[in-house]
């Protein structure tokens, strides 16, 4: 019975049509629907009982699971990169270009400026006007730097908080999808469909965490974090985030929850464990990732930078060196030095050769015992060591002996330390042995004056104590309100003295231009981050360099990132999307066969028609 | 910020790239407009710390130029007061002159008033400030160095002034009108002492006769004490000298001659004998030296007092310790609070640098004058001393005060003193000297300030030319993509279908 057979063959063909046109079309409708896959329809030809004909093999959606994988890690690399580079270009520009009214270098060259006018004018009660109003503004940009930095670490505890309850909800809906697509019987369009929406929602949370996806063969996924994390197994895992209020440069991540002061991002795992996510740095990229970052690292960099150029202003004005005398003993020659003047925070150098090569010891007092020991080297390369000076002259003078070692003699009587050279050994030599001592009055006759002060109008001895005074001191920074009722302090260095006396101001100025200070102890949260050292000019220089710097790269980054992003999606246009002239043509395609296949039918019917008049 | 664009590949590439140009466009549009090629910290690229360390640089000659314009304008002001004083210098040299009496002696009235008014000029001069500094004194620039004239002068708030302590100088110097000196005739002895060991009055220094029959004891002991005894009849002509010191440190001598006729002044009769003799010797020595008293000896006083009262760097105010001035025999450093103290500036042994700017890195000016530098204390010594004299034709002290008030003026205010440290006319030189430097200073930082700017304008300029070439090319491209893609997006299949 050929007929029957050339019959339904046509109407195989003819349904295959009808199948392709319903894939063709939706292929159409979506082309411009956002991560829509391309499907196709298999055609196969079948072995009948007495015929080949063609049957629908079921709808395949285009997918290409490494190119799949690339995208998932390229888009949290790019929403990394993006999220730095954004709040980095915030940074910068609170940070100012070089010469900007407002700038931090432009304000201390104001005030530099004020301080050598006033050295030219000490009598004028304008020049000394101006001074203060200068170093007001000086503080307040500092103030308002930190309030900008610590501004930049709330949003970026903010924007956590709201990261957290898209990603629970986007894990949350791929659960669903999940549950869905473990039901194989359903229709095979509508389950394309689903798996376009898990795609879509895979792209979501990739794009807030760092995340690596495995594909089951009942296209259900389960979800992890790069680090291996579990996220989405079967039942999703729940993140929570618990903020901590108010951000200051204070409050800074540690790892001991009872001492950290900033909000904690927590990954309740489906097995009813809890992960400390920041803790065990399990988040590494994605926009938490540069988050987290951006919060504990990078802007505290920066506000410690602040701090030091604060810490930098206030003690180059406020520190009195304190000189030694000569000392001998038989043949050997040194110096002593008088402690009483050295604060908590404080510290003496001495300058030493020994076997040839001349080293600098640098000798902090640290009256908090849990800050001992103390023994790096600063930005600047000196040996610095902590030293508890309550025991008095004698201890110092022991905790000194032990670190020069034999070659040189140290005894202390009172409050003073004397050291000395091997004598005619000639081996080692004392070069030089001052103090650097905080005033503690405005009119006690010496030079320094404590022009910036710490809240309350707390001298700024930079004391290590506690959580050490330098921290956040950029934020709290202001003018002695002593020197704001008086401005005649500037000047004057006892109640007695001339209006006319330019020694203070000249003291001042020539301290901010050639007094060094360097970054002290790597910072805890980012140890090779950028140690600043030199005058604060320097600092201020190498701040803003740095800042410049890391947004520059945070930018570059980007840019490379998002570049990436647009040859990946090339890939996936060509592997996933539609091209509607492809389709158009297939279109025509199908028209033709359909229009073959009904004509095969149509003369089959007049055979059978004249078949049946016979 | 959304990575993942919610329509996963959506726009073109090509349509991407023209947002890039576009970007571009604007970018070289805000460029050109701007002069700058960096809007922000991180485009300025690896030249950041390069302009950061020129602007601090150029900062900081911005503050030298300002210092040195202001202590310009104070050196300049100083220059024009110093050769004002100089003038005056010179016109009060000529003010009095010795014997100049004028005619009818009308210059016994002018040269007091004259001599007043020039000291009230040269204290207007050195009381001069400049927005409330006073370039007069010193390091104490907030304080008025000067009194008023009439307050040195006649004193003031129950202060004794100038006239007051000269008097009181006088009287301890002329005493009881021999100045200070005692003469007592034994037989043919005649001796003559100090009457105490004291500062004031004359001091006696030598005594030398030409006469073979007179024994001399040259002044001994203390107090000093000489001697001349007439061991026989001197021969007419013969002249016993008697030399003096003068509380100023001037000298003067009293020459008697023996006569055998009735004496006139600086003469003695030869008596009968020795002892008549030495007794006609004693009044003659008497009479001479009451005269000296009255004259040179207050001239001397005077300028003495004028040392005392009107201070130079380093030394104290004295006066004579009293009352009971005729008989004083101390001097006393003068206290505040009775003596008006005509300086009350800065006292620094080195007054240049007593005031000093720093106009650059390593150099800085000193440019501090002090009123009581040498060649102003003089001027105003010198005036003063002129200012308080009385002179009158009745007086017959007149023409001897005069004469010897002249002469010591002459020789304070003598040219003579130019070359001395910190007289007005070596102020003026290092004035000047100082003001040529800062004027080589302020050249070098100009230059250097053009040099730094012009390397700003290197790093954080644009090239116009090369800006508008660049945005000429992104607008042709930015056309033909325009064009391009234009046409691309209207070749579709879609349109040939029937």
């Amino acid at each position: 019975m050929s007929l029957s057979v050339t019959l339904s063959n046509a109407l195989s063909g003819m349904k295959t049509s009808q199948n392709s046109l319903e894939v063709l079309s939706r292929n159409v409708s979506n082309a411009g629907t956002p991560g829509y896959h391309r499907q196709s329809l298999s055609v196969i030809d079948t072995m009948g009982v007495n015929s080949v004909y063609a049957r629908s093999g079921g709808i395949v959606r285009a997918f290409n699971q490494s190119l799949q994988a690339y995208y998932t890690s390229a888009t949290s690399d790019t929403s990394y990169s993006s999220t730095r580079a954004t709040t980095l270009d915030r940074l910068q520009v609170y940070l100012g270009k070089p010469g900007d009214p407002g700038s931090l270098d432009t304000m201390f060259g104001n005030l530099q400026n004020s301080l050598q006018s006033l050295g030219t004018s000490p009598d004028s009660y304008a020049t000394r006007a101006n001074v203060t109003s200068q170093a007001q503004a000086m503080a307040g940009t500092l103030n308002s730097l930190t309030r900008d930095v610590q501004g930049l670490r709330q949003d970026a505890e903010t924007q956590m908080a709201s990261t957290v309850d898209q990603l629970n909800t986007s894990v949350s809906s791929l659960q669903k999808i999940n549950q869905r697509l473990s039901d194989t019987s359903g229709d095979q369009g509508s389950r394309a469909a689903l798996m376009d929406q898990r795609d879509r929602l895979i792209s979501q949370i990739s794009e807030m965490v760092d995340v690596r996806v495995d594909y089951h063969s009942d296209d259900t996924v389960a979800v992890m974090t790069r680090t291996g994390v579990g996220i989405l197994d079967g039942k999703a895992a729940i993140f929570s985030f618990e903020p901590a209020g108010g951000l200051t440069a204070d409050k800074q991540f540690n790892p001991d929850p009872a001492k950290s002061g900033v909000g904690r991002l927590i990954l309740h795992t489906s097995s009813g464990s809890s992960i400390d996510l920041v803790q065990q740095n399990v988040v590494q990229s994605g926009t938490l990732g540069a988050l987290i970052k951006l919060r504990d690292q990078t802007l505290v960099t920066a506000q410690s930078q602040l701090d030091e150029i604060a810490a930098g202003l206030a003690q180059a004005l406020s520190t009195n060196t304190i000189n030694s005398t000569a000392a001998t003993s038989g043949a050997q020659a040194g110096l002593s030095l008088d402690l009483t003047a050295i604060r908590d925070g404080n510290d003496f150098t001495l300058t030493y050769s020994s076997g040839g090569a001349t080293k600098t010891l640098k000798v902090v007092r640290v009256d908090d015992p849990s800050k001992l020991p103390l023994n790096y080297l600063d930005a600047n390369g000196a040996r610095v060591v902590g030293m508890d000076f309550s025991g008095g002259a004698t201890s110092v003078a022991a905790g000194l002996g032990g670190i020069l070692g034999s070659g040189f003699t140290v005894s202390g009587t009172g409050s003073t330390v004397t050291v000395l050279d091997d004598g005619a050994a000639s081996t080692t030599d004392v070069l030089g042995f001052a103090g650097h001592a905080t005033s503690t009055a405005a009119q006690n006759g010496t030079l320094a004056l404590n022009l910036f002060v710490d809240r309350g109008n707390a001298d700024f001895t930079n004391s290590l104590g506690g959580k050490g005074q330098k921290l956040g001191f950029a934020g709290r920074i202001s003018v002695s309100s002593a020197v704001l009722t008086d401005n005649s302090l500037l000047v004057k260095t006892l109640p007695s003295g001339s209006i006319g006396d330019a020694s203070r101001a000249n003291y001042m100025l020539d301290q901010l231009q050639t007094l060094t200070f360097a970054t002290s102890q790597s910072n805890g949260s980012d140890p090779g981050a950028l140690r600043l050292g030199g005058t604060v000019t320097d600092l201020i220089a190498q701040t803003m360099n740095h800042v410049g710097e890391v947004a520059a790269a945070a930018t570059n980054d980007d840019d490379t990132q998002k570049l990436t992003m647009e040859t990946l999606n090339q890939r996936l246009d060509s592997e996933y999307g539609v091209n509607v002239d492809e389709e158009m043509a297939r279109l025509m395609e199908l028209q033709n066969a359909y229009a073959a296949n009904s004509r095969v039918i149509s003369i089959v019917q007049d055979l059978l028609d004249r078949l049946m008049q016979i | 910020m959304t990575i993942v664009n919610r329509t996963l590949y959506p726009v073109q590439n090509s349509v991407r790239l023209i947002g890039q140009l576009q970007n571009r466009f604007q970018n070289l549009q805000a460029q050109l407009a701007s002069g700058k090629n960096s809007s922000n910290l991180a485009e300025m690229g690896s030249s950041r710390f390069f302009d950061l360390s020129i602007r601090a640089r150029v900062s900081r000659i911005d503050g030298y130029q300002s210092s040195y314009d202001m202590v310009n304008l104070r050196t300049n002001m100083a220059s024009q007061l110093v050769s004002n004083l100089d003038k005056l210098e010179s016109s009060s040299r000529s003010l009095m002159v010795p014997s100049n009496y004028g005619s009818a002696n009308v210059n016994f009235g002018t040269v007091p008033t004259l001599a007043r008014t020039n000291l009230d000029q040269a204290l207007d001069l050195m009381n001069t400030d400049i927005e409330g500094r006073y370039l007069f004194s010193g390091a104490k620039t907030d304080v008025r160095p000067l009194e008023s004239g009439s307050a040195i002068l006649d004193g003031a708030g129950g202060k004794a002034g100038f006239k007051q302590v000269a008097a009181e100088r006088q009287a301890a110097d002329v005493g009881n009108g021999l100045g200070r000196l005692t003469a007592t005739t034994t037989t043919d002895t005649v001796a003559l002492a100090e009457d105490g060991t004291h500062p004031f009055g004359f001091k006696l220094s030598t005594v030398t006769s030409s006469s073979a029959s007179v024994t001399l004891t040259q002044p001994t002991g203390a107090p000093p004490a000489l001697a001349v005894k007439f061991n026989a009849l001197p021969l007419a002509g013969d002249t016993v000298t008697i030399g003096l010191t003068l509380p100023d440190g001037t000298s003067d001598q009293v020459m008697l001659k023996a006569v055998t006729g009735t004496p006139k002044a600086g003469e003695f009769q030869i008596g009968i004998d020795a002892d008549t003799t030495a007794a006609n010797f004693s009044a003659a020595l008497t009479t001479s030296l009451t005269s000296l008293g009255s004259t040179t000896l207050v001239g001397a006083s005077n300028n003495a007092a004028a040392e005392n009262f009107f201070n130079g760097q380093g030394q104290p105010v004295l006066r004579v310790a009293g009352p009971g001035f005729a008989t004083a025999t101390s001097l006393v450093t003068a206290n505040p609070t009775t003596t008006v103290m005509w300086y009350s500036g800065g006292d620094s042994a080195d007054p240049r640098n007593s005031v000093r700017a720093k106009v650059d890195d390593a150099t800085t000016v000193g440019y501090g004058i002090q009123a009581n530098e040498s060649g102003t204390v003089n001027l105003v010594r010198a005036l003063a001393t002129m200012a308080i004299q009385t002179f009158s034709a009745a007086d017959l002290t007149s023409n001897g005060r005069f004469d010897a008030i002249a002469n010591r003026n002459q020789d304070r205010l003598s040219e003579t003193h130019n070359g001395e440290q910190g007289s007005i006319e070596m102020v003026g030189v290092e004035l000047g000297s100082t003001a040529a430097s800062m004027k080589d200073i302020a050249a070098k930082h100009t230059n250097y300030k053009a040099q730094l700017s012009g390397m700003l304008t290197k790093i954080e300029g644009i090239d116009d030319n090369e800006v508008t070439l660049e945005m000429l090319a992104i607008k042709t491209r930015l056309e033909a993509s325009y064009q391009t893609t234009s046409m691309v997006s209207q070749m579709s299949l879609v349109n040939y279908l029937r």
